[in-house]
């Protein structure tokens, strides 16, 4: 590139008359380089530097809690709802059925013909024993006449005294066996009136056992009856519960959406050995629209006498060995967290009622455990203070 | 031009033959042109799936046990495969989760035939299985990239729309997406699993001394789907069909169950059968305020985003017409709009840089010369993406960045090629062939050794593996052939353009924009100084090199930020309600946080999912949390990006003041491997309790680090369990054994699925458990009737609470393995543009004193341990191809003195690029080091020429300085050109692009050239010309010795 330079050289000869190009260099420079520099300084939207990052100090509710001395803890119960007279009525006699008057489920009341038996055989008995009874009176009748004719006859001293005697006894024995027949006859209507189930209250049929024509035997049951005027809820109860109810004491009960309100009148004094609970009564106001077996349930509140605080479950924290703790702060504002260890006396799932090392009015930590450590620093608010 | 016999070499054929350079240009211009339409387009390099699920459920077993029995066997049986480089398993109650990642050289023409492999070895682990847990199920589409496409799916008139109808309506949507071409896979998210619930009235049931199990056995009894046999007549074959099937809630209400003297017990009596879903729910979907079910759908990788996307959104559109009186269809997400955003800011940028390009080469050069080498830009470019086709690439983001980290490159070869002809033509008697032929004899060598020095700086990227290698390994690519296409091109297309067309001589007063502009002043001033400081190195060279050592120094103080963040308007936000809490209070939870999220300004969409976490929209979400039903996932998209970095800690700190009862994480999504957090410590150990409480004490330590927003462990014990207190001989006296009570409750509180009702192409499973409101608080379960051996028809009922208390106790959550040693995985989260690599270095400080008991150690994971892990890749290479760079140079200019100047320029240049970076207050991370790649191919480019230009000059060698000045000048025109034509490309990216990707970059590399201009001008010829006088003192020294010798 000699041409090049030859020409540079003859340049730089007329150069030196231009005294003024290192300034004018230097300012090319300079100005250049500060334009670099500021260009690079507002690279980037300007992300200067960044001061530390701030230790992130996680915000907190708190909440003081209070001991009480007992605790209230629901109990549900079902059982089924009886009735208080129920039983099962056959006839006193066995016998062909001859007649039923009522069916399943039909209301009765106090008195009303249920059944007959078939009376055929009785009837055969009272035709005899009336025949009997007539051939009896007949047989009174002549001996009253006899002895009437003899006491006449005596009187006019026309027979002895012996034939008075006998027609008097005559009159007697006669008298006898009318009164014989006549208690046989009473004794066969007696019979005939036992061939009657007769209700014995008002109420319902539950169940019609046995259809006409068939043959039953004494004591067989022919109906199921329940009185409908006083129901009654069986319920049983493990011991400890039913115990702290008291006798006459009114207890909400529900049958599907009914509320009703039961009275208790006695409870049970052996335990179910496979379902480890008592019976419980409560008799239902007279006019519930309930049926005999619905099912009847009791929510019954128990109250336990132990010291404790109720805290919401989320309060709850880990601790070792399967214990639970929740975290204290010590004040409203920055403060640590500290962990307490506590014992679950009861939970239902949304509130734990706890006891431990924590005293009155101390302030537990709400929600969120997950987030915090024992020990980490955290900025405290009283729950109710939330915006 | 005469054509004589004279023998031209083969390189000047593009000079001689006008069509052949016509056709060239054209050639290369239709190629990069048909490679930018067909090449398939993605916003992110779909990184290679490498990454396995396998999912075994074991209802009814604690955590220890299904690590034990499941987790644990399944372990063992793949501990044996070698290709598989890590195994984490979760062990939860009833739950086995594993993750298989397999090793970096896997890829995806090996990875299917490795996971056939693992398929096998899990059927062989199912068989050990106890009884009771279930097959493991593999699942292998969860790969580490986003969901391209995201629907949600809304009834009309929800009050009276059952979302069961919703759930239809999404897999027939989703059936139509599947049939769209290029649609890799399409997934339904938030949708209920459809069943008929029998709920049982557990009373009534007791009071007839029926189980649950009875009534569905009886269902299923009830349903004959047992084909029945075929009677063979004569003529035909009958096939005998039962009855009816099960059809509907009808039939099912009147199955009997019981018959006593005629009177039959049907199920109505005891049960309500309604239609719905499983309760509780597994996951709930939110589009807003409205449930919805996501409809998500991924593109394969060999289409293009925008027609695909154009092609489902005309599917959508037919499915609205048909049914959109009764759903709505809605787009949550597409991808296509921030590719074409991103793609359309990088052309953007790229057709800048031309322009830039050409008004400065018009100062310097003069108007021909700039449109010749504007016209070398787009060349380059479209060479570069047309190669990408060959390595199977497509074009992304990293492409695109690869091809703008080399503009300074490109533009460099068509420069210098151009200006040493523009300056060989104006020697008089030069032929225009001529000039073409010195030039190229006089820089091929020099240009060789520049483009060969720099793709060997790129490649340890290139040969990366692995995530990372997928990731960003399409950034080297693009460099290198976007090089190697520029240095071809400027040697053959550029350099006949510039013999062509250049001026071949100038009259005295050619206007300057056909000359470039010329200020004899200054650069006479400037050869004055140069040649003063030729005679005073000592003096100058210092002050240089004080200077670059100090950026090194000042560098040191900056932020690390490795994997940079990635600029986009969405987020993240998850919620986390302790473990235990129940689907419908987070559902609740997350409405109202949804409701104060939409109070702030700029907020324009929140969706989220419930129960398990949300489908990707960016690529290294991961999608790892999975039955979770304490925990919901949104992701919140705002106007713009500055809003989003306002709003990403102001909402962190509002919404945790607000919702203490839950831990809330908002996160910017960043570059980068997929991790779940970016600071992780992991505890390993044998025993969990010990494992808690060292855990519990290294997140105090996270609670006191600067910088942490939440921390989360892996082990612990919040999970609240009842335990019914009872006794062997308590529940004997009942008649029922432990098992029998633990089944029994089973079967009551989870139900058992019999039957089945068919509906056209859906089954609907029927399902037979007590109701919501007999499972719902304990007071309902301790008032649970049994069944037991001793039915009482007078005393019925046995109650749970009869044969025992409860008490509530704290239990495992679940127990986390890694490589089947039992870990506590404490992970945290960090404010917005805190750097997660300085705050691991603190916390790793800090835990330096803490005593661990004897077993137990302590490992540092996220982002520290990613950018160790990708530095160690990176610097696996780098001893070879720091030797092959200097034998190149060492061989090109057959010196070893000159190679050791331009080495000694690319580490000073570093300096200067890392000062820069100072100045800016940007932190250092993956892009700087980039940057200072490129940086030090353009800056050794300059050095070389001058190093050229001083060799071919025997007088420069000899150290008379006139010469080398004059060397140096010829080369200043371009040197300084390519530093105006990088500067001023870049300054789009320094001053007008938003977020810390694009800047970090823009800044090393804009501000390492500037500087460094004062390294080619001043340090390498004062260096040069010192050398060089050196020498020849010694050669003289020589001479006379021997002369004096004679």
């Amino acid at each position: 590139m000699t041409g090049t330079t030859s020409q540079n050289r003859t340049n730089t000869v007329s150069a030196t008359a231009a005294k003024s190009s290192p300034t004018t260099l230097f300012g090319l420079v300079l100005v250049g380089l500060l334009g670099l520099v500021v260009l690079m300084m507002f690279s980037g939207s300007g992300i200067a530097q960044q001061e530390a990052p701030p230790v992130v100090e996680q915000p907190v509710l708190v909440v003081p809690i209070a001991y009480q001395t007992q605790y209230a803890k629901p109990y549900r119960a079902t059982g089924k709802v009886e009735s208080n007279q129920q039983a099962l009525i056959g006839f006193e006699n066995g016998g062909k059925v001859a007649q039923i008057l009522v069916e399943d489920g039909a209301q009765i009341s106090a008195g009303q013909i249920l059944a007959k038996l078939d009376i055929q055989r009785l009837e055969a008995q009272l035709a005899e024993l009336t025949a009997a009874q007539s051939l009896v009176e007949a047989e009174v009748r002549l001996a009253k006449n006899t002895k009437e004719r003899v006491v006449d006859l005596v009187s006019r001293k026309l027979d002895s005294a012996q034939r008075l005697d006998e027609v008097s006894e005559n009159l007697n024995i006669a008298q006898a066996r009318l009164t014989q027949i006549t208690a046989q006859l009473n004794t066969v209507r007696l019979e005939v009136k036992k061939s009657t189930i007769y209700a014995s209250t008002d109420g319902n049929i539950i169940k019609r056992m046995v259809d006409p024509g068939a043959v039953v035997g004494v004591g067989q049951p022919i109906f199921e009856i329940a009185s409908n005027t006083e129901l009654q809820a069986r319920i049983p109860l493990p011991p400890e519960v039913a115990t702290t109810l008291n006798q006459g004491d009114f207890t909400a009960l529900s049958v599907g959406n009914i509320s009703l309100n039961g009275q208790l009148s006695a409870l049970g004094s052996q335990r179910n050995l496979r379902t480890r609970t008592l019976d419980a009564f409560f008799s239902l106001p007279a006019n519930a629209n309930v049926l005999v077996g619905d099912l009847v349930r009791a929510n019954l509140t128990v109250t336990v006498a132990q010291t404790g605080a109720w805290v919401p479950v989320s309060a709850l924290a880990n601790g070792i060995r399967g214990m639970w703790t929740v975290l204290v702060a010590q004040n409203t504002g920055e403060t640590l967290l500290e962990s307490r260890t506590v014992e679950v006396i009861y939970t239902d799932g949304d509130m734990a009622y706890i006891t431990g090392a924590l005293q009155t009015n101390e302030l537990v930590v709400l929600a969120g455990t997950h987030r915090f450590i024992a020990g980490q620093k955290v900025t405290a608010a009283l729950y109710s203070q939330l915006p | 031009m005469s054509n004589t016999d004279k023998k031209y070499p083969w390189y000047t054929m593009f000079v001689r033959s006008g069509h052949l350079l016509s056709l060239a240009i054209i050639i290369v211009m239709v190629a990069g042109l048909s490679a930018i339409n067909n090449l398939p387009r993605l916003e992110d390099p779909r990184i290679d799936l490498r990454y396995t699920l396998v999912l075994t459920f074991f209802p009814g077993a604690s955590a220890e046990r299904v690590e034990a029995l499941v987790s644990d066997v399944l372990e063992d049986e793949l501990r044996e495969l070698y290709e598989i480089k890590k195994v984490e398993s979760t062990s939860k109650a009833g739950f086995s989760l594993l993750t298989i990642e397999l090793q970096d050289w896997v890829d995806n023409r090996t990875n299917q035939q490795i996971f056939g492999k693992i398929r096998d070895r899990l059927d062989d682990a199912a068989e050990r299985f106890p009884e009771g847990a279930m097959d493991p199920i593999m699942e292998d589409n969860r790969g580490a990239t986003a969901y391209t496409v995201q629907y949600a799916l809304s009834a009309k008139y929800p009050d009276t729309s059952s979302v069961n109808m919703v759930s239809r309506f999404a897999q027939e949507f989703a059936d139509n997406l599947r049939n769209v071409s290029g649609t890799e896979v399409v997934n339904i998210y938030g949708a209920p699993v459809e069943e008929i619930t029998v709920s049982i009235d557990p009373n009534k049931l007791a009071v007839v001394g029926l189980t649950p199990m009875d009534i569905s056995a009886a269902i299923s009894g009830a349903d004959p789907k047992l084909p029945a046999g075929i009677v063979y007549t004569d003529n035909l074959n009958l096939r005998v069909q039962v009855a009816q099937e099960l059809s509907s809630l009808d039939v099912i209400n009147n199955i009997p169950l019981l018959e006593v003297n005629g009177d039959y017990l049907r199920v109505a009596d005891v049960a309500a059968v309604t239609r719905g879903y499983q309760s509780p729910r597994q996951t709930y979907a939110l589009l807003e305020e409205q449930d919805v079910i996501f409809v998500a759908a991924r593109m394969q990788t060999s289409v293009r985003v925008d027609q695909w996307t154009e092609q489902i959104k005309a599917q959508a559109a037919t499915f609205e017409q048909m049914y959109g009186a009764s759903v709505n269809v809605d787009i949550v997400f597409e991808q296509n709009r921030y590719t074409e955003e991103r793609l359309s800011e990088l052309s953007g940028n790229l057709l800048l840089g031309c322009v830039v390009v050409m008004l400065v080469i018009l100062l310097f050069m003069g108007y021909k010369a700039s449109w010749i080498v504007g016209l070398s830009l787009p060349l380059c470019a479209f060479f570069a993406v047309f190669s990408l086709g060959f390595f199977g690439e497509s074009i992304h983001q990293m492409s695109i960045f690869g091809i703008i980290i080399a503009i300074g490159l490109l533009i460099d070869n068509a420069i210098v090629m151009t200006d040493e002809i523009r300056q060989n033509l104006l020697l008089p008697g030069m032929s225009r062939v001529g000039a073409l032929v010195k030039s190229v004899n006089h820089l091929f060598v020099p240009l060789f050794a520049s483009t060969l020095t720099t793709i060997l700086g790129f490649m340890p990227i290139f040969l990366l593996n692995g995530n990372i290698g997928d990731f960003i390994g399409s950034i080297a690519i693009s460099v290198v052939m976007a090089l190697f296409g520029s240095f071809w091109i400027s040697l053959s297309i550029i350099a006949a353009l510039a013999a062509r067309f250049l001026p071949k001589s100038h009259a005295e007063n050619t206007p300057w924009y056909v000359q470039g502009l010329q200020r004899p002043q200054i650069s006479n001033a400037f050869q004055m100084l140069l040649k003063k400081g030729l005679t005073k190195p000592l003096q100058i060279l210092p002050i240089i090199i004080v200077i670059c050592i100090m950026g090194f120094i000042l560098a040191g103080n900056l932020a690390n930020v490795f994997f940079p963040s990635a600029d986009r308007d969405q987020f993240a936000i998850e919620v986390n309600l302790p473990v235990g809490a129940n689907i419908e209070s987070t559902y609740a939870l997350t409405k109202q946080i949804h409701q104060k999220i939409k109070s702030y300004e700029g907020v324009e969409q929140v969706h989220w999912l419930i129960g398990s976490s949300i489908p990707t929209v960016y690529y290294n979400q991961v999608m790892n949390r999975d039955n979770s039903p304490e925990y919901a996932n949104g992701v919140i998209k705002v106007d713009t990006m500055n809003r989003a970095a306002q709003l990403i800690d102001r909402l962190q700190f509002d919404i945790q003041a607000a919702f203490p009862q839950a831990k809330i994480v908002v996160k910017a999504f960043g570059q980068g491997p997929p991790i779940p957090a970016p600071v992780e410590v992991d505890i390993f150990g044998p025993d969990l309790v010990v494992l808690e409480e060292i855990g519990r004490d290294v997140r105090l330590i996270f609670s006191q680090t600067p910088g942490i927003s939440q921390s989360f462990a892996s082990i612990s014990l919040n999970e609240p369990e009842v335990i019914v207190n009872t006794s062997r001989d308590q529940v004997s006296l009942s008649g029922l054994s432990l098992n029998d009570l633990s089944l029994q409750l089973q079967l009551a509180l989870n139900g058992v699925v019999g039957g089945s009702i068919v509906e056209q192409t859906e089954e609907v499973p029927i399902r037979v458990r007590i109701s919501d409101a007999d499972r719902s608080d304990l007071t309902s379960l301790a008032a649970l009737p049994l069944a037991s051996t001793q039915y009482d028809i007078n005393n019925p009922f046995l109650q749970v609470s009869a044969l025992g208390d409860f008490s509530v106790v704290p239990s495992l959550t679940g127990i986390t393995r890694k490589n089947s040693e039992r870990v506590n995985r404490i992970q945290g989260f960090l404010l917005q543009g805190v750097p997660a690599v300085s705050v691991a270095q603190q916390i790793a400080a800090a835990l330096e004193d803490y005593q661990l008991p004897p077993g137990y150690s302590i490992k540092m994971a996220g982002d520290a341990d990613k950018q160790n892990e990708a530095l160690g890749q990176l610097g696996t290479y780098a001893p070879v191809l720091l030797v092959m760079m200097i034998t190149t140079l060492i061989l090109s200019f057959q010196s070893v003195r000159f190679a050791i100047v331009i080495g000694s320029v690319a580490i000073l240049s570093v300096g200067l690029g890392m000062l820069s970076l100072w100045l800016s207050g940007l932190p250092i991370g993956f892009n700087p080091l980039l940057g200072c790649a490129g940086l030090i191919g353009v800056a050794i480019n300059g050095s070389i020429v001058v190093i050229a230009a001083i060799k071919a000059n025997p007088k420069a060698m000899s150290g008379d300085t006139d010469e080398i000045v004059a060397e140096t000048m010829s080369c200043s025109r371009h040197i300084l050109s390519t530093t105006f034509t990088t500067v001023g490309g870049l300054i789009p990216l320094l001053l007008f692009t938003a977020g810390s990707f694009w800047p970090p970059l823009a800044v090393v590399l804009a501000g390492g050239v500037g500087f460094s201009v004062m390294l080619s001008l001043v340090y390498t010829p004062i260096l040069i010309g010192t050398l060089c006088r050196i020498r020849q003192r010694k050669i003289v020294r020589a001479e006379q010795k021997r002369l004096a010798h004679r």
